[in-house]
Formats: structure tokens, C-alpha cells, sequence
């Protein structure tokens, strides 16, 4: 015997009912409306959600209203013994040893999402797209810049060419991939405020290198400079732009279908962290790229610590606060120079203390003579 | 009176909360329908007036084929926004040009889908209406700001023409959110129904331009008196970053600029929590006021201004502290907060409603609002 109250379809009167379930089936007793029998499969028994009110749904749409939840669900459980998803996740939401396992299963299933599933999944469309959308990626690229930062290259002719043809004849050759990548080597001017220009590097994802007036004016000899573009040249052979093209989107899709109904109120958290998370993703391949550059120093014999020395230098002498910078260390300050905890996390390079001690690594293979170094 | 109850409970909507949030994860987010469909039950079920409760009615197999198609275009959307910024630019406008479509659907979905004592509410606004009020009348008064700032700036010589904008930036900025107020609201309130009973409001411009007006006047006191406060009090970060601004005294260090930093922002978003309650709690004194059902239901709200800060306040500090656990009791304070404080007077009582057949509309307007988090910001 169930009490509650019965509304006639579609209206907003209701009246006292009492619903009769037996194994047989249902009988339903209001004052003032006949009485209703039928079968059990006559019924549409709403999902139980905390202890809000239970609808029971009749065949003519009338709807039977109560609030003795415990009674609906010991009848289900005899009537209807099959497996349903619903009734389980009810039986979930009830208890509380299981909530706190989820806290526990969320925070591991998120972290190891970040760190591993989502640039495993990257990895492998990003390799799988053909080289067409390292195209799509780059169009317009170096025109936009050019629009934008960069301005043409004041260095003499003469020092140009020779680069272009060093690179051209012995560095590009290093890479021996069936891929077909065609590297070109510009050279740009990037203006700062104090004059001296930027000193950095760029990769576009389709091969094209660009390389500042500024970081050749302060690179001491040929092997520092080799070193910086097979810097870039690993990033354009690890495809790391589309990488963290899909890493990014995937991160935003999924943030939001996760934290979706945390409206407003944590959306600067959310945005934090997938800004932090994007930020050690772009620091690996970094850090990739520099181990491609070593790799291929090596077997080319030019010394690894060439890349360590012209970043230690640049540093030292650019004091100033560049945007976008790709092969230098996020900011001059001496806040990121220290290796502390939180500015490795806000900055998109690996620490130079991190960068020079990789660089020592190899550096110590190369002294032995060894053409391959196994990594630290 | 009678005024709307909650039964919702903190800790038992935690564990659903909880389970929702494991499952869509699991599902790699083909769960929230479902999720969604189980929080706004709980809190509709839970929401009680004059012994009986609300009801939602969707159902997440509903839901499902058109969230798909949302997060088909939400990815779309992410990836193009992450190629080609001019792309995601014409993007945006598209979905702005969009939204209007977006929100009506929802709205009459979302209606459609709401039932008290069994009897759905409705939503019979016109789509053209829907873009008056979401598009045409914000927008365009927007570009007409722009064009009177140009003719400002170009017109008046350099001295005044600040001043002259900043006095009118004082007046035209809520005038702005005051017309837009009147007229979304206008919208969404003579456009709802409740069974064959229709909501009317008669909203005016001039009691929400004031609410408005006192809003700006005192965002703009308490800014300034928490930075003279501060100031005064020789709060060492901020004045010698403000110092260091200027161009005198040492050059502060970035820890310093980082502390003083950290405060302005804490004191914008106090002072916008304020002023956001504020708002709120004066608006809805008045609009609830004039809202009628069928010229027999009457409506009135006790939402107080200090309250709603405190307890807005008090769950952003508990959201943030517990690193998000405390969201869903976070939620559910909000939530009684906002719906205890309506009272109902029903001179004829609630026994002669009855359901109207609607169109019945799909929840693509719902799932493509929700997934882009647009609907939310657009009413």
C-alpha cells in the first residue's frame, strides 16, 4: 500500500490515492475516480533521485505522485529483478565510501589523462594527418609575421649567404627522414625597444626557419648557430605545432564537458590549468627539440654545449621582456633564472640550469668521441 | 504568501555531483546528458511550493543525439579557433548571429521540459523578438556607443573631450544594462506560461536605470575607498608599485608587483561581488513585483543584498580553499538562497491549470547553448 496523490493527465488538480502492487499487478483507489487495475508493464515508474518525489505514469497519462521512495523501489526490486543503469547509479549516489573512492579515481584518471592520454592520443593523429596540414597550419604564417614583429634582415649580404649555404650543404643532410621535409632558412630582423633588436628563432610547421639578426650578431662561431637551427629543425620534424594544436583542443573540449556546469564561477580556475597544463607540454617539446639538436651535433661532430653557451648568453644580455620567444627562456627576470617549483610551471622552456646540464651530458659524449649518447 | 521551500541537501547532492562528474569522465563525456538531467531533477524536485514540487521532464536519451551534434561543432569550433584566428573571429560573429536562434530554442525546450503539479510551463516568444532583445537592441546601441565615442574624440579638442566621455561613460553605461534588462526580461517574462495561464510583466526603463545608476555610484565608491583605505594603511606592495609606476623610487621587485597585483584584483572582484548582488537583489525585488500569472498569481521577492554577497563571497572562498569539492554545497546554498527568497500568492489557488500542447521543439538549442556556454550569458 503506497500513499500519495493522483493528477489526472495534463492537469494541475490532484486528489489522495492509495496504489495496491502485488505480484499480480496494481490497483489504484482515489475517492471520487473509479477504481484502476491493470498490469505491471501498464506502468512508467520515474528514475529515484535523492528522495524528490516518485511519478508512477499510467497508460491514459494520468500520474500517480509519492513520496515513500523506499516502498516504489522494494516493489521494483521484486517485480522486476532485471538489470537497469539508473537504479545503479542511485545505489551509487547513496554511498558515501564510493564518493570518496571517486574523488580519488577523478583526481587519477585526470592526471594520468593529462600527463599521458592526451599527448599519446595527439601523437598519434598528428602523425597520422599527411603534411598537407602542416600547410594549412603555416599558410600566411611568415606573411603575418612579416605584417606584424618582423622586419627584413639588415645583416650583409655576404654573412647571410654563407650561412645559407652551411645550412644548405651540412646541417639540412643531418636529417635523413623519409618525409620529405623542405627546410628553408630566413633571416629577419625583430625590432625591440632598446634597439639591439630580439634575439630568437622560429619554426613554421611546413620547414621554414627563421632565424633574428640579433641571436647571429651574438652567436660566437658557426656550431652555436648550427645548434639553434637543428634546435628548430627538430621542432618542425616532431611536428610539434599540429601536436599542440590537437593537444590544445583537446584539453578545451574536454575541460569544458567536464567542468561545463561549473559555470562562471571556476572558469579562471579552469583556465589556469589548461593554460599550466599547455605550458609543460609545450617545456617537453622543448626539451625534445633539444635532444634532436644534440642527436644530430653529435653525429655532425659539432660540440653540444654550443647551445648552452648561446643561450647563457643571450640571456646575460638581452635583460629585456620578449613575447613569443621560442628558443630563449620565457622572461629575463631574474625570477625564471632561479629553478624554483612555481615559475618552471608558468614558463613554456625548460629552466637554462636544465637545458646547460643536458647540454653537459652530450657534450661529455662528444669529448669521448662517441657519435650516439645515451640519454642521461 | 507562500514562500517557495528546498529540501536540497548539501552532502546528498555531493554524492550525485560526484557520481555524475566519475561517470562523464569514464564515458569520455558521453555521460552528461544523463549527469544533467539527474542534478536539475534533484534541484527541481527539491524546489517546493505549496506542497508540491517542480519536475523535469527530459530525458538524457533525449538529450543525447543533440549534444553530439554540439560537441561536433564545439570541435570544430576549438580546432579552427586554434589554426586560424581571422577564421575564429568570423566564427564568433556566426555564433553571434546565431545566439538569439540558440537561446529561443532553449528556452521554449527548457520550458517545455519544466512542470509544477503537472502541468508544464511554456515559452511562446517570437524568434523575431528573440533577436530584438539578444541581438538588435544590445548590439546596436553598442555600435551607436562607438560611433558617439568616435565623434567625441574627433569633434571636441583634447583637454575636455575626456571629461565630457568620462561623464557620459558614468550615465550611458548603465542606461546601457538598463535597456537591455528591460527589454531580455520583457521577452522571457510575456513570452512564458504556465499551462494555459500566461506571465505578464509591464516592465519599465526608468526603475531599472536607477537600480543601474546606484549600482555604478557604488562600485565606484567602494573602489576608491578600499585603494585610499590600502594606501592610508601603507600597504608597502602596493605603494611602492604605484611609486615604481610613476617612475620614482626603487624599482620594485616582481614579488612585490605579483602582491600588489593579487590585492587590486581581490578588491575588483569583492567590489563586483557587491555590486553583482546588488544588482540582483534590487532588480528582482522589482520585477518579481510587477510579474503577474494570469492576473491571479502574484509574485514578491525578499532577496536582500547583503545576504546574497556574503553568501556568494563565502562559497567562492570555499570553492576556492577545497580546490572545487565544496561546489556542490556551494550550489545548493546559492540556490535556496535565490529560491526561498520568492514568494507566491495564488488568490484562486493552483487546481485550474492545465497543460497546453506546445510545439514541440527539439533540444538542439538547449545542448548547443549549454555546450558553448552561451545561453547563460545571453539572459
Amino acid at each position: 500500500m503506497i500513499q500519495g496523490r493522483l493528477y489526472v493527465a495534463g492537469r494541475s488538480q490532484s486528489l489522495p490515492a492509495t496504489l495496491y502492487i502485488d505480484h499480480n499487478g496494481f490497483e489504484l483507489r482515489s475517492d471520487g475516480q473509479p477504481t484502476v487495475s491493470g498490469l505491471h508493464n501498464e506502468l512508467k515508474v520515474s528514475n529515484r533521485i535523492g528522495n524528490i518525489v516518485r511519478k508512477i505514469t499510467f497508460e491514459n497519462d494520468n500520474v500517480f505522485e509519492t513520496k515513500d521512495n523506499d516502498a516504489i523501489d522494494e516493489w521494483l526490486n521484486t517485480i522486476a529483478p532485471s538489470f537497469r543503469l539508473m537504479p545503479l547509479v542511485h545505489r551509487l549516489e547513496k554511498n558515501l565510501t564510493f564518493a570518496i573512492t571517486s574523488i580519488f579515481i577523478i583526481l587519477a584518471v585526470v592526471f594520468s589523462g593529462v600527463k599521458w592520454g592526451v599527448p599519446a592520443v595527439s601523437n598519434v593523429i598528428a602523425d597520422s594527418l599527411p603534411a598537407s596540414a602542416n600547410r594549412v597550419l603555416s599558410s600566411h604564417a611568415l606573411q603575418f609575421l612579416d605584417a606584424t614583429t618582423l622586419s627584413p634582415s639588415q645583416l650583409p649580404s655576404k654573412q647571410k649567404l654563407k650561412i645559407h649555404q652551411h645550412f644548405e650543404d651540412k646541417i639540412v643532410p643531418l636529417y635523413q627522414g623519409d618525409d620529405k621535409i623542405v627546410f628553408k632558412l630566413h633571416f629577419r630582423r625583430w625590432p625591440s625597444e632598446k634597439g639591439t633588436g630580439v634575439a630568437n628563432a622560429l619554426a613554421l610547421p611546413d620547414g621554414d626557419i627563421i632565424i633574428t639578426d640579433r641571436l647571429i650578431q651574438l652567436a660566437h662561431n658557426e656550431a652555436e648557430i648550427d645548434l639553434i637551427l637543428l634546435h628548430e629543425m627538430g621542432h618542425i620534424v616532431g611536428r610539434h605545432a599540429l601536436k599542440k594544436v590537437i593537444e590544445g583542443s583537446i584539453t578545451a573540449v574536454a575541460s569544458s564537458l567536464i567542468f561545463g556546469d561549473i559555470s562562471s564561477m571556476a572558469d579562471l580556475g579552469v583556465g589556469v590549468g589548461s593554460f599550466l597544463v599547455s605550458n609543460v607540454y609545450s617545456r617537453h617539446y622543448e626539451s625534445q627539440a633539444d635532444q634532436f639538436a644534440y642527436e644530430h651535433a653529435l653525429t655532425a661532430n659539432i660540440p653540444p654545449a654550443s647551445l648552452g653557451s648561446i643561450l647563457t648568453r643571450i640571456e646575460q644580455t638581452d635583460h629585456e621582456k620578449t613575447p613569443n620567444t621560442d628558443i630563449k627562456n620565457t622572461t629575463g627576470s631574474e625570477k625564471t633564472q632561479s629553478d624554483d617549483g612555481f615559475s618552471s610551471l608558468l614558463s613554456t622552456h625548460p629552466s637554462s640550469a636544465q637545458r646547460v646540464s643536458m647540454g653537459k651530458h652530450y657534450q661529455a659524449c662528444f669529448n669521448q668521441g662517441l657519435t650516439h649518447c645515451p640519454p642521461p | 504568501m507562500t514562500q517557495i521551500k528546498f529540501h536540497g541537501v548539501g552532502s546528498e547532492y555531493f554524492k550525485i555531483w560526484i557520481v555524475n562528474t566519475l561517470l562523464t569522465i569514464v564515458t569520455l563525456g558521453l555521460y552528461r546528458p544523463w549527469a544533467k538531467v539527474r542534478s536539475l531533477r534533484y534541484f527541481y524536485g527539491n524546489t517546493e511550493l505549496d506542497n508540491a514540487s517542480f519536475d523535469y521532464h527530459a530525458t538524457g536519451k533525449q538529450l543525447f543525439p543533440s549534444y553530439l551534434i554540439a560537441i561536433v561543432f564545439f570541435v570544430l569550433y576549438i580546432l579552427i579557433s586554434q589554426i586560424s584566428p581571422i577564421l575564429s573571429t568570423i566564427l564568433l560573429f556566426a555564433l553571434l548571429i546565431a545566439l538569439p536562434w540558440i537561446v529561443w530554442r532553449s528556452l521554449k525546450y527548457n520550458f517545455r521540459m519544466t512542470s509544477y503539479r503537472n502541468v508544464r510551463f511554456g515559452f511562446s516568444g517570437s524568434l523575431a523578438n528573440s533577436y530584438m532583445a539578444i541581438l538588435t537592441y544590445p548590439v546596436g546601441l553598442l555600435i551607436a556607443g562607438v560611433v558617439v565615442t568616435y565623434f567625441i574624440f574627433s569633434v571636441i579638442p583634447q583637454p575636455d573631450n575626456l571629461k565630457i566621455f568620462m561623464l557620459l561613460f558614468v550615465f550611458a553605461c548603465p542606461a546601457y544594462f538598463a535597456i537591455v534588462k528591460t527589454i531580455t526580461s520583457n521577452f522571457l517574462i510575456n513570452g512564458s506560461h504556465f499551462g494555459q495561464g500566461q506571465f505578464s510583466a509591464k516592465l519599465n526603463f526608468k526603475p531599472l536605470f536607477f537600480i543601474m545608476l546606484k549600482a555604478t555610484g557604488l562600485g565606484i565608491l567602494l573602489i576608491v575607498a578600499s585603494c585610499i583605505i590600502i594606501y592610508g594603511v601603507g600597504f608597502k606592495p602596493l605603494t611602492q608599485t604605484l611609486q615604481g609606476l610613476r617612475g620614482f623610487g626603487a624599482r620594485p621587485n616582481p614579488t612585490m608587483i605579483l602582491a600588489a597585483f593579487v590585492i587590486l584584483y581581490a578588491i575588483f572582484i569583492l567590489v563586483g561581488m557587491y555590486v553583482f548582488s546588488y544588482v540582483t537583489a534590487r532588480q528582482r525585488l522589482y520585477i518579481l513585483s510587477t510579474m503577474q500569472l494570469n492576473n491571479s498569481v502574484h509574485f514578491q521577492s525578499t532577496l536582500a543584498a547583503n545576504k546574497l554577497f556574503i553568501i556568494v563571497f563565502t562559497n567562492l572562498l570555499l570553492v576556492i580553499c577545497t580546490l572545487g569539492l565544496a561546489y556542490p554545497w556551494a550550489m545548493v546554498r546559492a540556490y535556496r538562497y535565490l529560491v526561498e527568497n520568492i514568494s507566491v500568492q495564488a488568490d484562486e489557488g493552483f487546481d485550474r491549470f492545465i497543460s497546453k500542447n506546445d510545439d514541440n521543439k527539439g533540444p538542439l538549442g538547449e545542448e548547443l547553448g549549454d555546450v558553448f556556454g552561451v545561453t547563460g550569458i545571453a539572459l
